[in-house]
């Protein structure tokens, strides 16, 4: 049986160039270059060094992960993009929280939203308690027969800001 | 069979953005459900039951 691709070898079968031993803000902004052009959502996760850790091509739905690689994102610079250029999800959110990412960074066309861990660590429980608050007010509000959906989605993608602003997150935005 | 909504905090999976849509609808198509249902137990009983028809009668 053969050796399972080593995160280099797996981006670069896909037809991404990921640079070996380059500073970290080049190989992400050579990355990200990339990733803007891409129609579905890949995720890559870098160690402080700029050496690639991980590469996943993400499905319609989802991007999953085994526990091992979920281990390694830990303390990662983990970036991927958003091909509607739009705002971090709440679950993008709540990801970095959950698995402790020294940065989470969303390429939307040429900017990148890029959420990075408060010196006191990640507010997963407050996360978490303002998320699910929120899912029960939508619920609420939209649960009855002819309920605006599209005016639900706008609330929920509009958390998003609301959610980085109330925990108090470090948000900046680049440019690619 | 349509999939059971997927809670955000599952932390194995990240969501796209077409994926996040998609569980938000689920979320909702299940809260409409339950909100129906709710409503339904709340009916009096003559109400709940199905109407009956009246079988046409056969030509003679």
């Amino acid at each position: 049986m053969s050796a399972p691709l080593t995160p280099l070898l797996a981006a670069a079968a896909f037809g991404l160039q990921v640079p070996e031993n380059v500073p970290l803000p080049a190989a992400l902004l050579l990355v990200e270059r990339q990733l803007r052009l891409l129609p579905h959502e890949v995720a890559l996760a870098f160690d402080e060094a700029g050496t690639l850790r991980l590469f996943k091509v993400g499905g319609d739905s989802e991007v999953a992960f085994t526990d091992e690689e979920l281990l390694r994102l830990r303390d990662s610079l983990f970036t991927h993009n958003h091909p509607s250029q739009s705002f971090l999800t709440v679950r993008d959110i709540e990801f970095a929280c959950h698995h402790d990412v020294a940065q989470l960074r969303a390429v939307a066309g040429p900017m990148v939203h890029v959420l990075t861990r408060p010196a006191a660590g990640w507010p997963l429980a407050r996360c978490r308690q303002r998320v699910a608050t929120e899912q029960a007010r939508l619920r609420k509000r939209f649960a009855h027969a002819g309920a605006d959906r599209a005016l639900a989605r706008r609330q929920w993608n509009a958390f998003a800001h609301k959610l980085v602003v109330r925990l108090s997150l470090p948000l900046s935005l680049e440019t690619l | 069979m349509k999939k059971k909504p997927e809670t955000l905090s599952d932390p194995r999976v990240l969501l796209t953005e077409a994926g996040e849509q998609q569980w938000l609808d689920q979320l909702l198509d299940e809260a409409a459900a339950q909100q129906r249902e709710k409503e339904h137990q709340a009916l009096p009983e003559a109400a709940r039951r199905p109407a009956i028809t009246k079988r046409p009668r056969k030509a003679a």
